[in-house]
């Protein structure tokens, strides 16, 4: 049995850990109220 | 932690369970209800927690915390609690004449269709000429201070249609509609925030509820 990903898999499990890790930053900014907070949320927003 | 922002964790929270799902279980994406998992978890769910982001941040930039949070800042911050009536930033914030905690942005947004995007547009190069470049000293406006921010509250009201100054001269109420007299320049309202005079000010101090 082949247990190998597939190539749709490991873009699907890049884009997901990048996503996760966008949506952690975008969690620590929520709880920083000053100006660099604003531009990281855009940022991962983007 | 105010309900939109528990509502906000709440949907970082469950998308990145979600994506966490197909990170470790990639081969899922196989099952139609797999595809559909993926389409909601990796573009739906991430797409409106950036979405309700970025507009919790903008609503937080146009507090007067945010405006101050900046060192170069402190002094216009100071000045909003001068001791003195001829002050206008003093007088508005000390007697609620703008909300207190949206005090700077009530002032320094533009009141047009487009003002709120332009206004953090101008923050934006704020946050660049602070972290980049050199703030000027002391800070200017980009432009003269438009009356229309102004009128935006004291148009129609009484005590600026009736004021004994704004009626001796028959043209000076249209005049300064149409901001060819300007509010802060013409020598009655000047007092701004006058930052080099603070060292010799007196201050208010808000008394405990």
């Amino acid at each position: 049995m082949n247990t190998q990903p597939t190539k749709i898999e490991r873009r699907i499990r890049l884009a997901g850990i990048l996503l996760i890790a966008g949506l952690l930053v975008e969690l620590v900014t929520l709880s920083w109220g000053r100006p660099t907070a604003f531009l990281f949320c855009c940022w991962v927003a983007r | 932690m105010t309900g939109n922002t528990t509502i906000l964790v709440a949907v970082i929270l469950f998308s990145i369970v979600l994506i966490a799902c197909l990170v470790l279980r990639p081969s899922i994406t196989a099952t139609r209800g797999g595809k559909m998992l993926a389409f909601v978890a990796l573009l739906i769910f991430p797409a409106l927690a950036g979405g309700m982001g970025v507009n919790r941040h903008i609503e937080r930039s146009k507090s007067t915390n945010f405006c101050l949070s900046c060192h170069v800042m402190e002094d216009y911050g100071k000045s909003l609690r001068v001791d003195d009536r001829s002050f206008v930033p003093a007088t508005h914030f000390q007697y609620n004449l703008v909300p207190r905690d949206q005090a700077c942005y009530t002032c320094h947004t533009d009141y047009t269709m487009y003002g709120d995007f332009n206004s953090k547009l101008r923050g934006l190069k704020h946050v660049y000429a602070y972290y980049l470049g050199k703030p000027s000293q002391p800070i200017k406006l980009y432009r003269p201070y438009n009356n229309r921010e102004c009128l935006h509250c004291h148009l129609g009201a009484r005590s600026f249609e009736e004021s004994e100054a704004h009626t001796k001269d028959p043209q000076a109420l249209s005049r300064m509609k149409l901001n060819q007299l300007n509010c802060s320049t013409s020598g009655c309202h000047n007092i701004i925030h006058n930052v080099g005079q603070l060292k010799d000010a007196t201050f208010w101090k808000e008394q405990e509820k």
